[in-house]
C-alpha cells in the first residue's frame, strides 16, 4: 500500500513537471515570434536619416563606405552603397552633382571629388514607380591636409 | 715593525681594489640606468603616438565661446557642444582657402565661424593639434511648390516635410536633369516649376541655422516628367 502511494506520488509529480516544462516552453517560443516580427518591422522602418516624401518607401539605401566623418588625405573618395535596381541615384556636394542608375545590379561604387576641408556629402535615390518618393542619406569626409 | 707595514699596505691595497671595484660597478649601473632610461623614453614615446592615433579625433562646429586657451564649438547637425583645449605652442591655426590651406594667427579666428579641429580626444574635451577656419555648407532634397521669378524665390518642401522658402541669386549655380542623357544642364528659374523635385546645397551659418535666409548656393531639378516616361 505505501509503495504504491510512493509511486503515486512520484508519478503525479513528475507528470506536474512535464506539463509545467511544455507550458513554459510554448510561451517562450510565442514571445520569441512576436519580438522577431518587431524586429523585423523595425528594420524594415527608415534608419540612418532616410526620409520619405508622400507615398511609402522605394526600397533601401545602404553606404557601405566610406563612414561618416571619415578623414582623408586625398582629394576623392570611393563611395560604396546599395540600393534597388534601376534606382536613380544622386550624390550631391558643394562641389559636385553625381548622376547615374544603378541598371546592372543593387550594388553601386563611384568614385567622388572632395574640396578641402569639410564635404558635406548627400546621396539620394528617387524610385520611378512611386514618384515622388526617395531615399537620402547624408555623410561627412574631412579632406585635411598640408600644403607641400 | 715589517708586519705592521705590511697589514698598512695590505689594508691600502684592499680599500684602493675596493674604490676601483666601487667605481666600475657604479658606471656599469649608471649605463645600464641610462640604457634603461632611453628604452623607457622609446617605449613612452611609441605609446603615446599610438594612443594618439588611437584616440586621435575630428569634429567640426561653429565657435560659441572662446574662454583663454578654451573653445567652445557648437555642432548644429547633432546639436552637441564640444570643449577644444588649445596650446598655443602646439596647436596650428589654418583656413581652408579654396584649393590651398594656409597658416592664420589665433586672432584670426571669430566667435560664429565654423571651424574644423583635428585632436586628440581626451573625453569630455578635445586637446587640438590643428584648427581649421573654412565654410559650412548644408545638403538637402525635396519637391518645389513654388517658384517666384520676380523675387528670384523657390519654395520648397523639404524630405522632412518642412516648407522653406529659398532665394536664387546671380551666382547660383543652377542645373536640371536631362531625362534622355541623364546629365545635367544649365538651367534658370523660367525652366523650373511646381512638382518638380530639388536637390539643393546651401551655406550654412549660426544666423540661418533654422532655415531661414538662405541663399542657394547650388541646385538640381529632376523634372516630373522623369516619373512619367
Amino acid at each position: 500500500m505505501i509503495k504504491e502511494k510512493i509511486i503515486a506520488i512520484i508519478l503525479g509529480v513528475v507528470f506536474g513537471i512535464t506539463t509545467a516544462v511544455f507550458i513554459v516552453s510554448f510561451s517562450n517560443k510565442r514571445e520569441i515570434d512576436k519580438r522577431t516580427n518587431n524586429s523585423v518591422l523595425n528594420k524594415a522602418k527608415v534608419v540612418d536619416k532616410v526620409k520619405n516624401s508622400k507615398t511609402s518607401s522605394p526600397g533601401y539605401l545602404e553606404i557601405t563606405s566610406p563612414h561618416d566623418n571619415f578623414v582623408t588625405k586625398s582629394d576623392n573618395i570611393e563611395i560604396k552603397g546599395k540600393a534597388p535596381k534601376n534606382s536613380l541615384i544622386i550624390i550631391q556636394s558643394p562641389i559636385k552633382d553625381l548622376i547615374f542608375k544603378n541598371n546592372q545590379e543593387e550594388k553601386f561604387s563611384k568614385n567622388f571629388p572632395l574640396a578641402l576641408g569639410e564635404n558635406v556629402i548627400s546621396i539620394v535615390i528617387y524610385n520611378k514607380d512611386i514618384q515622388t518618393s526617395s531615399l537620402e542619406r547624408d555623410i561627412k569626409i574631412y579632406y585635411l591636409k598640408d600644403n607641400d | 715593525m715589517i708586519k705592521k707595514i705590511a697589514l698598512v699596505m695590505a689594508l691600502i691595497f684592499i680599500c684602493f681594489n675596493n674604490l676601483v671595484l666601487a667605481e666600475k660597478t657604479s658606471s656599469i649601473s649608471g649605463s645600464i640606468s641610462e640604457k634603461q632610461v632611453k628604452d623607457l623614453k622609446t617605449k613612452i614615446a611609441t605609446k603615446v603616438a599610438e594612443l594618439t592615433k588611437k584616440e586621435s579625433k575630428v569634429v567640426a562646429g561653429f565657435l560659441d565661446k572662446k574662454d583663454g586657451n578654451t573653445y567652445i564649438i557648437k555642432n548644429i547637425d547633432d546639436d552637441k557642444d564640444y570643449k577644444i583645449e588649445v596650446d598655443k605652442e602646439l596647436t596650428s591655426f589654418k583656413k581652408v582657402s579654396g584649393t590651398k590651406i594656409i597658416e592664420i594667427k589665433e586672432d584670426d579666428i571669430k566667435s560664429g565661424d565654423y571651424l574644423i579641429v583635428d585632436g586628440v580626444n581626451l573625453g569630455s574635451e578635445i586637446n587640438a593639434n590643428n584648427i581649421y577656419l573654412d565654410t559650412h555648407y548644408s545638403v538637402m532634397s525635396g519637391s518645389i511648390v513654388g517658384v517666384d521669378i520676380s523675387n528670384k524665390q523657390l519654395e520648397i518642401e523639404t524630405s522632412d516635410k518642412e516648407k522653406i522658402k529659398v532665394d536664387v541669386s546671380s551666382s547660383t549655380k543652377s542645373y536640371i536633369l536631362d531625362i534622355d542623357t541623364l546629365d545635367e544642364k544649365r538651367t534658370s528659374l523660367s525652366k523650373v516649376k511646381a512638382g518638380d523635385l530639388i536637390n539643393f546645397v546651401y551655406e550654412t551659418s549660426l544666423t540661418n541655422k533654422n532655415k531661414d535666409n538662405i541663399y542657394l548656393y547650388r541646385y538640381l531639378v529632376i523634372p516630373q516628367e522623369f516619373f512619367e516616361k
